[in-house]
């Protein structure tokens, strides 16, 4: 297979927007905004959003996909958690039913799966989920021998100088994550939260499953707890954000502050004509388990930047509406670059 | 989104708040049967059996109270602790269920309050969210452009 750098000529000017699904109307609302792929999951712990009332079974995924299908959009299924020697044969039906229901591609992490679906499913679309956690393209091109995947994901980890390095030496069309909630994305190989909930997110799907959830009003204010650890405790003035273990404000040395990451949202627009011109082909908006207003919300935005884009990079100005949108719907008080912006790489 | 929830005009909140509890939890649970009922799906259903809800509408001062039962939402007079309880304004029930605003947003920004098992409040928003009633979502929607912009 070809290894060589890819020419920027031979690549897509016009980069796809991936938007997220956890529901019927968050899909119809990604679609009907101008979603060019909706990324969305089975009712199980084959993907990491696996939350109670959240997802696909099988005759909602193929209404999807006639829907989507009718309106030019493709949609992917995201099988992106990893399976255990007990519970291989889960995630190999789910690869099977997303064949068989006529997905356009499967988002996978691990590479028994990404295996299996490339020697069951030879015609079968592949695509690095994040949780692979392939930050070089040395490791893009070993899932690329192996599997023949033709998209990978990047992890939230990588500068824009580092992604654009890993851009311009792969054959692989690479997605970035463009809008949504930070972690510490130490993707597919977070356990942190497995220390309070016993489930790791990369085996159970969620950082915090909702049964370890806790919201307990307090004297002292909102306090949220996950598997009985204290997060956070919020004042009348403090915006709460999803209680994870890396989001959590804890005493340190005597101080109390977040140690991890403070809750804030990404957001790139303004490196959208950057991330066009160094060739990247698809830009992810994070946020399955968010409501369809969101999904539209969100869509809509970004498929009128990333027009805007495409027809006038030079041009390209973030306008003001876009801002006051998505800060609508941001989780946090603020939304930051995250990795893309280390000036001291 | 505004930051600022509408308040009912200072009129309908001296009515609302002393209106009787009961036939307002009763006209809620109906609408509920009308509405929903039939759009949750029985596993839904069968895991809310029992459990005991509270909608308090902090503007109007009352809360609504209902229970699941045989797949049905009852009212209910007097609750034990129910499972769960929500809080918000008039205006941002209305705004939710017109698909105007969106929860996680509102309990950000703590104008939707959720107090009990997250579990069971999260299946709840994860099936309300999987509903299309569009009639009724149009219905709200024009409602509310005809009394006015959203927040204020």
């Amino acid at each position: 297979m070809d290894q060589g750098v890819a020419s920027p000529a031979l690549r897509t000017t016009r980069m796809k927007l991936v938007c997220p699904a956890g529901t019927p109307p968050a899909l119809k609302a990604a679609v009907d905004n101008g979603a060019d792929d909706v990324y969305l999951g089975f009712k199980d712990e084959t993907n990491a959003r696996n939350f109670a009332g959240l997802n696909f079974d099988d005759r909602s995924l193929r209404e999807g996909i006639d829907y989507a299908h009718r309106k030019g959009a493709q949609v992917l299924v995201a099988l992106n958690t990893y399976p255990q020697p007990a519970s291989w044969r889960k995630w190999q039906a789910a690869v099977d039913r997303a064949a068989e229901l006529g997905v356009d591609a499967i988002i996978v992490a691990d590479a028994g799966l990404l295996a299996y679906a490339a020697k069951t499913h030879p015609g079968l679309r592949l695509h690095l989920s994040v949780q692979g956690s392939a930050t070089s393209h040395e490791a893009i091109a070993f899932y690329h021998e192996h599997f023949g995947i033709k998209r990978a994901v990047l992890p939230r980890v990588l500068s824009v100088e580092q992604a654009e390095k890993v851009v311009a030496r792969t054959p692989v069309e690479i997605e970035v994550f463009g809008f949504g909630s930070l972690s510490i994305m130490v993707e597919g190989r977070c356990a942190l939260s497995s220390y309070a909930t016993g489930e790791s997110p990369n085996t159970h799907g969620g950082c915090s499953p909702a049964k370890a959830v806790r919201w307990q009003p307090t004297p002292g204010g909102l306090e949220s707890r996950l598997g009985g650890v204290l997060i956070d405790r919020f004042g009348e003035e403090d915006h709460p954000g999803y209680p994870t273990l890396c989001r959590g404000r804890f005493v340190v040395n005597g101080d109390t502050y977040y140690p991890f990451e403070e809750p804030t949202s990404l957001n790139t627009l303004e490196l959208l004509p950057r991330l066009q011109a160094m060739g990247v082909a698809a830009i992810k908006i994070e946020g399955r388990q968010r409501s369809p207003v969101y999904v539209e919300t969100v869509t809509r935005v970004w498929r009128e930047a990333l027009d805007d884009c495409a027809r006038e990079p030079q041009r390209f100005r973030v306008k003001p509406a876009w801002q006051e949108a998505l800060a609508g719907i941001s989780e946090g008080r603020q939304c930051t670059l995250g990795a893309y912006h280390r000036p001291w790489k | 989104m505004k930051a600022a929830a509408r308040r009912l005009p200072a009129p309908i909140r001296a009515v609302a708040s002393r209106l009787p509890r009961m036939p307002a939890s009763i006209a809620f649970a109906t609408g509920l049967n009308l509405t929903l009922r039939r759009k949750f799906p029985a596993e839904v259903m069968d895991r809310l059996e029992g459990h005991t809800f509270a909608i308090v509408v902090e503007d109007a001062g009352f809360e609504l109270l209902f229970r699941v039962r045989g797949r049905r939402f009852v009212p209910v007079a007097k609750a034990e602790e129910p499972v769960l309880r929500f809080r918000a304004v008039a205006w941002d029930y209305a705004a939710l269920a017109a698909r105007e605003a969106d929860p996680d947003t509102l309990f950000f920004n703590r104008r939707l309050v959720v107090e009990g098992d997250t579990e069971i409040a999260l299946l709840v928003k994860n099936t309300l969210d999987t509903i299309d009633i569009p009639r009724t979502r149009s219905i709200l929607r024009r409602a509310m452009r005809a009394v006015g912009p959203g927040a204020g």
